[in-house]
């Protein structure tokens, strides 16, 4: 596909150009989904029926997304680079999604950590700083925050995954990890064990 | 309720950059590619609320690295470069 193709003219213009602009998308978008695969490890986990599933699955989500949004492309970058976009978030979302849809996730309740097991003296040393960050979470984050902060750093669960539990979105729950770490940090900074941020200048 | 050592540090981990100034996943994902061509261009920095959002939101930077790869291939260049750049940008929080 020349760089001179004219995308945008073509997905908004009259039959049958646009079927065929249509069609060449989608054959992008194919492209853009399997390269995802390719580049995100665990997909090798799925099997190739359930990727091939989540490539054509992803590429039409894909596609969807480009034409709804088309309007709104402003060209500060290439048409295909744009789209592109939309077929990679499809892509690794899905895989996410694909990846944890088996594993039973309980968002209501908040795990206890494990026991320590390092040795006694290191243990003495390590049990304050654990302390305070235990404390920390407790009094400083709402149930929600503890919940969410402790799924994505100590169990690893990814935020697409979440979100979908909870019936929302990746912003939403980005959000809440965002908070949930500004009141921890600004509680373990009060307390002595975190530096003070070094801001940076924010230019506007 | 006891706390395992890689327990808080896992927690920890998170809380080692304050992730600001804030950038919601929604606004990243619409500046992205405006921002990408000006990093395989070698003509813009990254804004730093792009920056802070990359640096503590896993899903949004692996979107764009992925990004990065595809479109350097198709410019003929060297993936491996780009994610150097991408890199080097998200680091430049930490100077």
């Amino acid at each position: 596909m020349g760089d001179d193709y004219d995308w945008v003219g073509a997905l908004s213009g009259p039959e049958p150009a646009r079927a065929e602009a249509v069609r060449r998308l989608h054959a992008l978008m194919v492209r853009a989904a399997r390269f995802t695969l390719s580049r995100t490890g665990e997909a090798s986990r799925l099997g190739r029926a359930r990727a091939e599933v989540v490539v054509q699955s992803s590429a039409d989500d894909a596609v969807i997304a480009v034409l709804a949004r088309l309007s709104t492309f402003e060209g500060r970058a290439k048409f295909t680079t744009w789209a592109y976009k939309f077929a990679i978030f499809h892509t690794a979302t899905a895989v996410r999604r694909e990846l944890w849809s088996r594993t039973e996730i309980d968002l209501t309740a908040i795990p206890e950590p494990a026991a320590l097991t390092a040795n006694p003296l290191e243990q003495l040393e390590a049990s304050a700083l654990a302390d305070a960050v235990r404390r920390g979470i407790a009094e400083s984050l709402t149930p929600h925050q503890q919940r969410i902060l402790i799924a994505i750093a100590v169990e690893g669960i990814p935020v697409d995954v979440i979100a979908d539990r909870l019936g929302t979105t990746r912003n939403t729950v980005y959000k809440t990890l965002h908070d949930a770490r500004r009141r921890l940090r600004a509680d373990l900074t009060a307390q002595g064990y975190l530096p003070a941020p070094a801001h940076e200048e924010v230019k506007r | 309720m006891r706390t395992d050592d890689s327990w808080t540090h896992l927690v920890l981990d998170q809380l080692s950059d304050d992730f600001e100034p804030w950038m919601s996943c929604d606004e990243c994902f619409d500046r992205s590619d405006g921002i990408l061509e000006g990093i395989l261009a070698g003509e813009a920095s990254m804004p730093a609320a792009f920056r802070a959002h990359l640096a503590g939101c896993a899903a949004c930077r692996g979107e764009l690295e992925i990004l990065g790869d595809l479109a350097s291939i198709d410019r003929g260049m060297d993936p491996a470069l780009t994610r150097a750049r991408l890199d080097a940008e998200i680091a430049r929080r930490a100077q």
